[in-house]
């Protein structure tokens, strides 16, 4: 029998990992994946200014040209907006540079005093003529698809290591966002679900498992920077979500499903529970005082949260 | 060398008159241009909502005024694929699995 193997790294700003069943093909599998968050900080980053999303957003108020890969990150982050009925919204970018999240995070040290809204344009606002690989945003509007992109990076890096190493299975996991692809192992991937990507295995959370697809957790814990201060933003007040879930993980068909799902949820608040039971959507949600909600067939829990 | 004629009081007060009746006319051309260039500064910068009409603009006035054509429509937006749950619910896991757990948390 195979013995599985891992590797991690940093990558996009936060943690990589890939997980193989036959450690005989991580170098191979881990090189696709490298390669695909490569051309994913490329095309999509906010924080570098060589990026494709960069001139983009310096380009606002003209046609711009943009490669491939951000003209499908930028589609999947449409259709997010679309099924969320504007919850996840791309054009949030100046709202959350107004609310202090103006730099890469590692580098984010200030709180700020007071929290500065703006009106998120919407992602109406957005035009594409994918004929052409043209983008258009309006002037003073900057797109962010931090909710989406490191989702879509986790899908395709499973997929591209997948293939590089056929028949083995293979887990990416970026900053929380969990793809699989290709045979899982015996029982299952294991996946633990908890505030923090980076927490502790004795942290509060919950460990199921999953065969295909992927899982995502939301979480107003983490990414902070002030008291009211996290990086989910609420496109309707331009502030961060106020909401009555701190965590919400997901469990989807792929990950960027569930992450739209999960921050979706971060921002419904009290609707969120109705809203994920509509689409079928295995949830787990948690307050502020640590009390779960499972729901649409997420196992029951075994240990307290 | 001949002493100027001193104007006679009527002709003082014809030429308050003029004086009076341009500085009016100043005041309200600039009144005027000051609007119109509001409206078209409404309409050329940010914040502008096209479905609202500037409540100062006359019909001529609007129809000078060029608001930004329509939007495209993203492709995305006639009907995309709605969220797809898992193809099998997720299971709680073995109590020692192998691989070891990945963990999915907030980032």
């Amino acid at each position: 029998m195979s013995e599985p193997g891992t590797a991690r790294w940093r990558a996009l700003g936060t943690s990589a990992a890939i997980v193989v069943s036959d450690r005989g093909a991580l170098a191979a599998a881990r090189a696709a994946v490298e390669a695909e968050l490569a051309a994913v900080d490329l095309a999509c980053s906010r924080f570098r200014s060589d990026s494709d999303l960069s001139r983009l957003n310096a380009g606002a108020g003209r046609p711009v040209r943009v490669g491939a890969l951000l003209l499908d990150a930028i589609a999947v982050a449409l259709r997010a907006a679309v099924l969320t009925d504007g919850i996840v919204d791309p054009t949030i970018g100046r709202a959350l540079i107004l609310a202090g999240y103006d730099r890469d995070f590692a580098t984010l040290a200030h709180a700020r005093s007071r929290l500065v809204a703006t009106r998120v344009e919407g992602w109406q606002a957005v035009s594409v003529d994918p004929g052409r690989n043209e983008v258009r945003i309006p002037r003073g509007v900057r797109l962010d698809l931090g909710a989406t992109a490191k989702a879509l990076a986790a899908d395709r890096a499973a997929t591209a290591a997948a293939a590089a190493a056929p028949g083995v299975g293979v887990l990416v996991n970026l900053g929380g966002d969990i793809a699989v692809a290709g045979p899982p192992p015996a029982g299952g991937w294991a996946v633990r679900v908890a505030d923090d990507h980076q927490a502790p295995p004795d942290a509060p959370g919950q460990t199921l498992a999953i065969s295909a697809g992927g899982v995502a957790t939301s979480s107003t814990t983490v990414r902070r920077w002030g008291p009211d201060a996290h990086h989910i933003i609420d496109p309707r007040t331009g502030l961060p979500a106020d909401s009555p879930w701190r965590t919400v993980s997901v469990v989807a068909a792929a990950c960027v499903d569930a992450n739209i799902a999960s921050t979706a949820a971060i921002v419904l608040g009290d609707d969120a529970p109705g809203w994920l039971e509509a689409r079928g959507l295995p949830a787990r949600l948690v307050d502020h005082e640590g009390a779960t909600l499972a729901l649409a067939g997420w196992p029951r829990e075994r240990e307290a949260a | 060398m001949p002493e100027p004629s001193s104007p006679s009081p009527a002709g003082r007060d014809r030429a308050v008159r003029r004086v009076r009746v341009l500085a009016w006319s100043v005041a309200a051309a600039t009144a005027a241009l000051s609007a119109g260039l509001s409206v078209v500064a409404a309409h050329a910068f940010k914040g502008h909502d096209g479905r609202v009409r500037a409540a100062v603009a006359s019909p001529r006035a609007a129809a000078r005024v060029r608001v930004p054509r329509a939007q495209h429509v993203p492709a995305i937006a006639g009907a995309p694929a709605p969220l797809r749950p898992p193809a099998a619910a997720p299971t709680e896991a073995p109590p020692q699995p192998q691989p070891q757990p990945e963990t999915s948390g907030g980032s």
